[in-house]
């Protein structure tokens, strides 16, 4: 019997409510996601699925609705409640990785330590153990900016990871990536699903949608989910 | 996630704001440069203003506690001797005392001097030997001990080039013949405020180049032992004896300090022009977020940092920069005014001439200043950026999820 | 006077305390009136970022204002070189009638943003933000004070006047003086000593003591503390005026509470006041928050922080007292007599 870690309740998502431009990029999403499991959410651009995803990942708040993490709403959270939960529980690998140019890859691997207080030889060390088992330890100084895409979306990962956060979230983590990238990022998916990560991506690659590995696809167009 | 304590917090985000500052080199190394100039320059003026006010107080202690001149018809003339006794009774009047002195023109070097006479003989025997540097003077017994005088290092200097057979000759057109003065010695350089273009003759031989008849003087000295007295006799001078003019060593003070204070005033507030552009400056830069920093801000809000935590961020850039600007900009100041002696400022505060070359301002800095210095600078400069940096740290994470 | 070095300085940085302010107060203004928890509007995300910039604000507020409270004081000294008969900073101060009052009113603003600080620190505690409205409502009228702080700096710089003749404080602390100066000399020792050491066993017994008497209630208790602290400030005040300063000085006649803080003295005054500050900081802090009865988890942080408060108001009291009592120890051991 798994548990639901994240639930998602008639979640919907204005912005610029009010005005000319108002656009609604979610409406009403229902989705559980058990323990341990691997999900990806389906659709074409524009469907909602990575607002979807930020609002699980606590980027940005709903309009409406709930969003339950761990038991715990964070929807109506003050920011730094919402981010202490968002710290300790989430890792977050965005599309366009998203590192700092520059910086090392150490340094960008521990950014989320920082506020935490961790000292520098602590975050070292954490940063290594990562670094080892995404093969990157020999480019541990470099800056971001010189290394190559496969080697980047391997940084965000390791970054994602630094907090032993449970759940993991990836809006289109194979958008940059060759077949043979692709592949290799599936493979490492595979083993931190096996490790116990929960894991939600975003994509409408349907070689992932298709991965034996994957537990559950929801679909969503338009902004709704239709699946 | 275990976390640390609040020291190490403030420690690692002391050192990321180091970081980002470093990673930004060429936006921040305008801002520092004008911000070390205008440190520099209140510096500047607040040193100068120090140590002269400093070394007004220190020789101006030694000053009489009245000096009373005479006035008539609006200038300063000579004071016959019978005002002594009468000036001697009134009580609390402990001493008064006769001044020779004068401004004598040198047309060989086209500058004024002052001359100031005195028994010569109680500077060779007494306590204040060690003020003087004695040089032989050859030949000692056939000149005139009338005719001796010590002068400045600086005005030594200079009558090196005029003299005639190692004697200096005191001339006025009106003169029969030049009167030749033996220099047998120089004054050290402890006190160069006052003693830079002085002249300590022999009494007689100052009255004769001062034309100073037998029985009067240049001014008198009152001494009054009790402090609190002196007001009142000053003020019973001048209404016992209308011409008489008194000026008491707590005016000289005053004056002086109120010089200082309205020449560094007045240079300050030219400065406020520039200070106030800066901070318009500043305020400008701080607003408009480059494309990258917003971009930084974002994934550091989207990877979990609260806005409190980016504020931090904000805020120790903004000191680190300010505070070094400012430690620099003293430093630099402290360079200028007392190794290069403040070429320039100088002038604005000593007053122009060639006769003060070897003037040495003494390092005096007291660490009030510095306090008032990092108000000056560095609390304007907080206080601008206050609102800028929270614009900026409450990007939200949504910019870099939604945008490229 | 007022493009004085040292008044500019204190201009400068009043400027940038009320304009800093004012923006906090324009700001607390909207949060006040807006603040709806529930709403999920980007108006109350807004007001919800808002909040981050007023207590930027306030902490800037309270460093400025200490920095201020040392600055004045340095440039009350320096300033009496230029005014006649002040030789130190209590001569500046009584040169005009704005110089006191302005102290005042500054160490008094000094504690309120303080505490103020320190409840806003409570309130983020708490999810739901208990505290919000109120808060605010307090910082704005909080505002007045900087109003009237700036308004009496510039009309302290603007009377401040160079030809006029000023008290020393050898005349303003003397004991046939008229006016506080002297009732605070004057205040003797054998008086002002046992009711100082009163407050203090008061403070202990209520902090210790009480709660094991069932005779007295908690809410008794709670609400002797805050006024119990003012009372230790004043009295503190004054025995520092009467009494230490005489064995620091060790004179008689002098019994000015400035001159000590400067080199002469080693910079004595400075860990004295310190401790005199933190001590009452805090201490008003633990008894305003002892008032906390509702709602039971703000009551509950509202303790945790009581604690912390309590233990550093103790240890700032205790400081004070060593401190304080020091020359006097050393006068004594050294002389074996009372001055």
């Amino acid at each position: 019997m798994s548990n639901v870690i994240v639930e998602t309740i008639d979640v919907t998502k204005i912005y610029n409510r009010g005005k000319p431009n108002e656009v609604t990029a979610v409406k009403d999403a229902s989705l559980q996601i058990d323990e341990g499991s691997l999900v990806v959410l389906k659709g074409p651009s524009g469907s909602g699925k990575t607002t979807l995803l930020s609002m699980i990942g606590c980027q940005t708040k709903p309009t409406r609705g709930e969003v339950i993490i761990l038991g715990r709403r964070i929807s109506k959270l003050p920011e730094r409640f919402m981010n202490l939960h968002k710290r300790n529980h989430i890792g977050f690998i965005f599309q366009h990785f998203q590192l700092i140019a520059g910086m090392s890859v150490l340094d960008n691997i521990v950014l989320p330590l920082i506020p935490e207080g961790i000292s520098p030889k602590e975050r070292s060390n954490r940063a290594d153990q990562l670094l080892k088992q995404f093969n990157l330890g020999h480019r541990r100084r470099f800056k971001v900016s010189s290394l190559s895409g496969g080697e980047q979306q391997r940084v965000a990962i390791a970054r994602a990871l630094i907090n032993n956060a449970g759940i993991l979230l990836a809006d289109e983590p194979t958008a940059h990536l060759d077949s043979a990238l692709t592949s290799d990022l599936l493979n490492y998916i595979k083993n931190l699903k096996l490790a116990g990560h929960t894991i939600l991506i975003t994509s409408h690659d349907p070689i992932i949608c298709q991965h034996p590995a994957v537990d559950r696809v929801f679909e969503m167009k338009d902004g709704r989910m239709i699946s | 996630m275990i976390s640390g304590s609040w020291f190490e917090k403030q420690k690692n985000i002391i050192d990321y704001s180091l970081q980002s500052l470093l990673r930004r080199r060429s936006k921040n190394i305008l801002i520092l440069i004008i911000f070390i100039l205008l440190v520099f320059g209140v510096s500047s003026i607040l040193f100068i203003t120090g140590s002269l006010t400093r070394e007004m107080m220190i020789t101006s202690n030694e000053l009489p506690d009245i000096t009373v001149q005479r006035i008539l018809g609006g200038r300063q003339v000579n004071v016959p001797a019978l005002f002594i006794p009468e000036i001697k009774k009134i009580p609390g009047v402990e001493a008064v005392e006769t001044r020779v002195w004068g401004y004598f023109y040198l047309a060989s070097l086209q500058a004024n001097f002052t001359i100031y006479g005195m028994d010569l003989d109680l500077l060779e025997d007494g306590e204040y030997r060690k003020v003087v540097n004695w040089k032989n003077v050859p030949d000692q017994a056939e000149r005139n001990p009338d005719y001796r005088m010590i002068v400045g290092q600086g005005v030594y200097e200079l009558l090196e080039n005029i003299q005639m057979e190692k004697r200096y000759l005191f001339y006025q057109p009106s003169w029969e013949k030049p009167i030749p003065f033996d220099i047998i010695g120089t004054f050290k350089a402890d006190t160069e405020l006052q003693s830079n273009d002085l002249m300590v003759l022999q009494t007689e031989g100052a009255r004769r180049v001062l034309e100073l008849p037998p029985d009067e003087f240049s001014d008198l000295v009152v001494y009054v032992p009790n402090p609190e007295e002196i007001e009142n006799i000053a003020l019973k001078i001048r209404r016992y004896f209308p011409e008489l003019r008194t000026v008491t060593r707590a005016q000289i003070q005053n004056t002086y300090s109120s010089v200082f204070g309205w020449k560094s005033a007045f240079v300050l507030s030219s400065m406020l022009v520039a200070i106030f552009a800066f901070l318009i400056l500043i305020w400008d830069k701080a607003s408009g977020l480059s494309p990258e920093e917003k971009r930084e801000i974002g994934i550091l809000k989207a990877i979990g940092w609260d806005t409190d935590v980016v504020l931090s961020v904000k805020f120790w850039e903004a000191l680190i920069l300010s505070g070094i600007s400012s430690l620099a900009g003293i430093l630099l100041a402290y360079a200028y005014i007392y190794w290069l002696r403040a070429p320039g400022l100088r002038e604005i505060f000593i007053g122009w001439s060639t006769i003060y070359p070897s003037f040495r301002l003494i390092p005096n800095v007291d660490p009030k200043f510095l306090l008032l210095i990092v108000t000056i600078s560095v609390v304007p400069y907080l206080a601008v950026t206050i609102f800028p940096a929270w614009k900026a740290a409450i990007t939200d994470p949504d910019v870099i999820i939604r945008n490229i | 006077m007022i493009l004085h070095p040292w008044i500019l300085g204190l201009v400068i940085g009043h400027s940038a305390l009320l304009l800093v302010f004012s923006l906090g107060f324009i700001n607390a203004w909207q949060i006040f009136r807006g603040w709806d928890y529930n709403s999920t509007e980007e108006k109350q995300f807004l007001l919800e970022k808002k909040t981050y910039l007023v207590s930027t604000v306030m902490n800037f507020a309270l460093f400025m204002q200490i920095l201020m409270l040392f600055l004045f004081e340095m440039a009350a000294d320096e300033l009496a070189d230029v005014l006649p008969g002040a030789m130190c900073a209590v001569g500046t101060l009584s040169s005009n009638r704005y110089g006191f009052p302005l102290l005042d009113l500054k160490i008094a603003s000094f504690f309120v943003y303080f505490i103020w600080l320190m409840f806003n620190h409570l309130d983020n505690q708490i999810e739901t933000y208990p505290l919000v409205r109120r808060k605010y409502l307090a910082l704005m009228l909080m505002y007045p004070l900087v109003l009237g702080e700036t308004i009496l700096l510039f009309m302290f710089a603007l009377n401040l006047d160079p030809s006029v003749i000023t008290s020393c404080c050898g005349s303003v602390y003397n004991e046939g003086a008229e006016g506080v100066g002297g009732s605070l000399a004057g205040a003797s020792a054998t008086f002002i000593l046992p009711l100082f050491f009163s407050i203090v066993i008061l403070l202990l017994l209520n902090r210790f003591v009480f709660k094991h008497w069932s005779v007295v209630k908690e809410w008794f208790r709670n609400l002797l503390e805050f006024p119990l602290w003012i009372a230790f400030f004043i009295s503190a005040i004054v025995v520092t005026i009467s009494f230490i300063s005489t064995y620091v000085y060790e004179m008689l006649s002098h019994k000015c509470p400035f001159c000590f803080v400067g080199a002469e003295y080693n910079y004595y005054g400075v860990p004295l006041y310190c401790c005199l500050f933190v001590a009452t900081a805090t201490g008003m802090t633990a008894g305003l928050l002892g008032y906390i009865r509702q709602p039971a988890l703000l009551k509950e942080k509202a303790g945790l922080l009581k604690k912390k408060m309590d233990v550093l108001s103790l240890w700032g009291m205790l400081a004070f007292v060593l401190t304080g009592f020091l020359p006097f120890v050393i006068y004594y051991l050294r002389t074996g007599r009372l001055i």
